[in-house]
């Protein structure tokens, strides 16, 4: 028993011993192969994008990292931002850092990351090369600290088909079916039309005893109205509908309606009465029914509401002047934008609706794919999700006979002779060793030798082929100031040297290679994104796997592009922003109060910040 | 002490020094560097700097831009945490006792209702919320929930889209994970001397007598130790809320927790002596309720043998 004693206690001292003298090698040291020196390189992709970009490396590695003795180690990991931190902060940090957005300027103020100024103008990577607004997010304080690995912007995704089935209503409306709404006041008016929400606004025999009276105005008494627009027309023959506010509602607006002239104390008599009503206290809960589809909800997917401003001509944050904005009348006037969907439509109605969706964005439930909103903000890569989960809704117009034929691209195999090809796909383009069948979106590509096929590709169908196709549209979303084209919110990924790299120059070799055109180009292709660069080739906007990508490239080179504000503090900007947006989607508070509340809450947070950071910089020694 | 006795201390010593050692430099240092920390003003990324109690005052009593006192979100954070324990710890402790008590009884099927019991409970906390999402689901059409309540000509509620509801919803959820708790107690409930049933009942005492003068007194220590940790474990809830409402407390930040802001401090707005003030201000909460347990446990904890 003694020498199992001594033998299991030996085991351990000699493990921990070993532990404590050559503990696991951190991220970076300097490590040479015979390619030369090997660099880190983290990212957060994880999955498919994860392994494209698996697949960039590979090509940098086999060419310029060849060429230079350069060999990119690649680690694709999630929390990538609290990983990247927490090495930085213990002085082994990976060489190159795929970070988010959010933290660029978070990290840079704090010191953490290289400054890239002069190694980009060693490269000759300068601003003019870029679109202006993705160059301008990497600096922060006058100096240029990481470069963008892929870049995307927000648009308006509509569905084409729910337009069509619509049409007549649409028109009704004074809108046309075929095209997406061009200002902001237009997209509430088709949404308001696109809605359909069941409501019970009269009893059944009330609509049944006046059915004549309906019927003279053009109205249907067999059902409710379904629409804030088509409940006027009913009004107008049956008079308001009977308790139409909760007295609840009514004494929570007591103040405001009292200023308007209007007495809290009853219930609206007329039309005009019960409109001045309704635009103090929204459209009451009680009798907004369930939701079935909304034209437009500001809430869904709701990933950029805190960037809303943008398309109302404000910002939350005044980079001149370095102040906090939230206030500012655009950005109450976006706020209040917001909350106008939620008077309108109920509030119970609203978010049981929203609620409803969670957040099941890359599945089959997804509310744009499964028609439940006929409109969305989203990104370029929104096509890998219509492809993916519901392939159909991008060969809406395709013929049935090609959609068969596109299927059998798949049965193609090499060895096949041409003639059993043509049987599965009918009679091909082309003579000699090449040949090409179209069918659907695509386009098989084989290369024929004795009769066979011996290597088979396919592509896109270019891009405005395929856009007749598509269930759904792209178009840029519509800003609230008249006259205002392209405004949108572009968002990127970026790459950057955190500070404590001990192979900057390789690192930097590294990430200007991502800079180039068809890098850039393929790397975005790959992930379904516009390029970062001015200037892109033909290819790339034809054969990109989302056909309208030339709305992206052309909204994000524009001047009316906006990128994240870069104040150290965003994190905790965006997370007060979120509480407005909500309260104002939720109709708790009034958005000018809830945006004054946390503009003076952040005033605070970032005043103590400089300080503290004043105070850093001069223990440090950067300031004396 | 003997050269033996030495000899001795020194094999003990050198046997423990795994846990030792691990403990050192794996928790003790960790917490007392979290408590310097506490006192500094620390990035993560750039070199403490201390600070004195201000972290503390900005927190709890330094006048805020609302002209109230602290910081409105940790207080927010820190009422939401203490609603949450007000309703789940009693909740918990007594649906778990009855369930375990509903488990003792030797019925037809024991094991079977004791695995359907205990399996929640070993559903990991994000495969859960994920679960839970859709019963409350407001749309009633994919609601499980609210499909009945359509059914029953009731309004869809939305559990987790009003703040008035969201609370009750997560402790209703939480409440299915209280396996582990129904095992310790059924553990308990299993040591309770049979005698004294028959003794109690030959005297006249009823099942609620039986219950209250029996089964509780005998049960009491395990019932003060899931309180305690009920204690610790609720006021450190985490993961769930996390995960239903993406991080952001939604709705209205009801369902914001202490935990959540601690590590929105420490990970997203890099205010690590803050995150670690507010760890050390947990710390004494958790010391404080569990002090008052201990204090009052001498009345109403009942060990056999005492």
């Amino acid at each position: 028993m003694k020498h199992v004693q001594i033998v299991f206690f030996t085991v351990f001292v000699a493990a921990v011993a070993y532990l404590l003298l050559f503990p696991p090698a951190g991220a970076t040291p300097a490590k040479r192969t015979a390619q030369g020196t090997v660099i880190t390189y983290w990212e957060k992709w994880t999955g498919l994008e994860g392994s494209q970009m698996q697949e960039i490396v590979k090509d940098f590695n086999n060419t310029v990292g060849k060429e230079k003795g350069i060999y990119v180690q690649y680690l694709s990991m999630s929390k990538i931002d609290q990983k990247t931190l927490i090495a930085t902060a213990a002085g082994i940090p990976p060489d190159v850092a795929g970070v988010w957005d959010t933290q660029l300027v978070q990290f840079a103020a704090l010191d953490a990351l290289e400054p890239l100024d002069d190694y980009a103008k060693a490269y000759g990577i300068s601003r003019d090369m870029y679109k202006p607004v993705y160059w301008d997010a990497m600096v922060y304080e006058g100096k240029l600290w990481g470069l963008v690995s892929t870049p995307w912007a927000v648009a308006l995704h509509y569905n084409k088909r729910t337009f069509q089935e619509n049409a007549e209503a649409l028109k009704r409306a004074g809108l046309d079916p075929n095209r997406a709404p061009a200002t902001l006041q237009e997209l509430d008016r088709y949404a308001e039309v696109l809605d359909i929400q069941h409501a019970h606004w009269y009893p059944e025999e009330v609509l049944e005893k006046n059915a004549e009276a309906l019927k003279a105005a053009g109205l249907d008494a067999t059902k409710q109205p379904t629409t804030a627009e088509e409940l006027e027309k009913y009004v107008k023959v049956l008079g308001v509908p009977e308790n139409f506010f909760e007295g609840r509602t009514l004494e929570k607006y007591a103040e405001r309606l009292k200023a308007a002239g209007l007495d809290p104390s009853r219930q609206p008599r007329d039309l005009p009465e019960m409109r001045r009503y309704v635009l103090i206290c929204g459209l009451p809960d009680r009798v907004s029914g369930r939701m079935e589809r909304a034209g437009y909800l500001p809430a869904e997917p709701g990933w950029f509401m805190s960037h809303t401003a943008y398309w109302f001509g404000a910002s939350v944050y005044d980079a001149k002047t370095d102040k906090l904005t939230l206030t500012d009348e655009g950005v109450v006037r976006a706020y209040e934008w917001m909350e106008s969907y939620t008077k309108r439509l109920g509030r119970k109605a609203a978010n049981d609706f929203k609620s409803g969706m969670q957040d099941v964005f890359a599945s089959a439930q997804n509310a744009f794919l499964v028609g439940s909103v006929v409109m969305e903000k989203q990104g370029p890569w929104m096509v890998n999700y219509t492809e993916d989960l519901k392939p159909s809704m991008d060969r809406w117009n395709v013929p049935k006979d090609e959609l068969e034929r596109e299927k059998n691209f798949t049965d193609v195999k090499v060895g096949m002779s041409v003639g059993e090809v043509e049987t599965l796909l009918g009679p091909g383009q082309g003579a000699g060793d090449k040949r090409t069948w179209k069918a659907g979106i695509k386009t098989l590509h084989a290369t024929i030798a004795d009769g066979k096929v011996r290597e088979t590709s396919w592509k896109w169908l270019p891009a405005e082929e395929r856009k007749k196709y598509f269930e759904w549209g792209t178009a840029e979303f519509p800003s609230a100031i008249p006259g205002v084209q392209g405004a949108t919110y572009a968002g990127y990924d970026v790459l950057v040297i955190p500070r404590g790299s001990k192979h900057k120059k390789e690192a930097f070799e590294f990430i200007a290679y991502i800079q180039r055109q068809e890098v850039q180009e393929k790397l975005c292709s790959l992930h379904c994104k516009n390029s970062v660069l001015r200037k892109v080739s033909k290819e790339f906007v034809s054969n990109h796997q989302n056909p309208y990508i030339d709305v992206y490239e052309r909204i994000s080179a524009g001047s009316n592009a906006r990128c994240l504000p870069g104040i150290p503090i965003w994190p905790e900007v965006n997370a007060e922003l979120g509480q407005v947006a909500e309260k104002a989607v939720k109709l708790s508070q009034e958005p000018r109060q809830a945006l004054q509340e946390a503009q003076e809450r952040l005033e605070a947070r970032y005043a103590e910040f400089k300080r503290r950071q004043a105070e850093r910089k001069r223990l440090a020694g950067i300031v004396k | 002490m003997t050269k033996k006795d030495w000899q001795q201390l020194g094999k003990g010593l050198a046997f423990l020094s795994p846990w030792l050692v691990g403990f050192t430099v794996f928790t003790g240092l960790p917490i007392a560097l979290s408590f310097w920390f506490s006192l500094c003003d620390y990035t993560l990324l750039q070199k403490p700097v201390y600070v004195g109690l201000e972290n503390y005052r900005t927190l709890i009593w330094g006048k805020n831009s609302a002209g109230g006192y602290g910081d409105p979100w940790f207080w927010k954070s820190l009422w939401n945490t203490a609603r949450f324990a007000a309703v789940f710890l009693p909740a918990a402790m007594v649906v778990s006792l009855g369930l375990a008590m509903l488990l003792n009884l030797k019925i037809k099927g024991q094991a079977f209702y004791r695995t359907i019991i205990f399996l929640p409970s070993l559903v990991p906390a994000v495969a859960s919320a994920m679960v839970w999402l859709w019963i409350y689901n407001a749309d009633y059409k994919q609601g499980l929930i609210n499909a009945y309540l359509i059914k029953l000509g009731l309004d869809p509620v939305g559990f987790l889209a009003l703040k008035e509801w969201a609370m009750y919803a997560l402790v209703f959820m939480s409440l299915w994970g209280v396996g582990n708790t129904v095992i310790i107690y059924l553990a308990g409930l299993q040591d309770v001397p049979r005698e004294l049933y028959e003794a109690a009942e030959i005297d006249g005492a009823g099942i609620w007598r039986r219950l209250w003068h029996v089964t509780i007194p005998m049960v009491s220590p395990v019932i003060f130790f899931n309180l305690i940790m009920g204690i610790i474990g609720s006021l450190q809830t985490f993961s769930t809320p996390y995960i239903l409402t993406d991080g952001f407390g939604r709705p209205e930040r009801s369902l914001y927790f202490f935990a959540m802001y601690l590590y929105d401090n420490a990970f997203q707005y890099l205010k690590m002596g803050h995150a670690s003030a507010m760890s050390w201000i947990m710390l004494v909460i958790i010391l404080i309720f569990t002090g008052i347990a201990f204090w009052t446990s001498s009345r109403w904890v009942h060990y056999q043998g005492k």
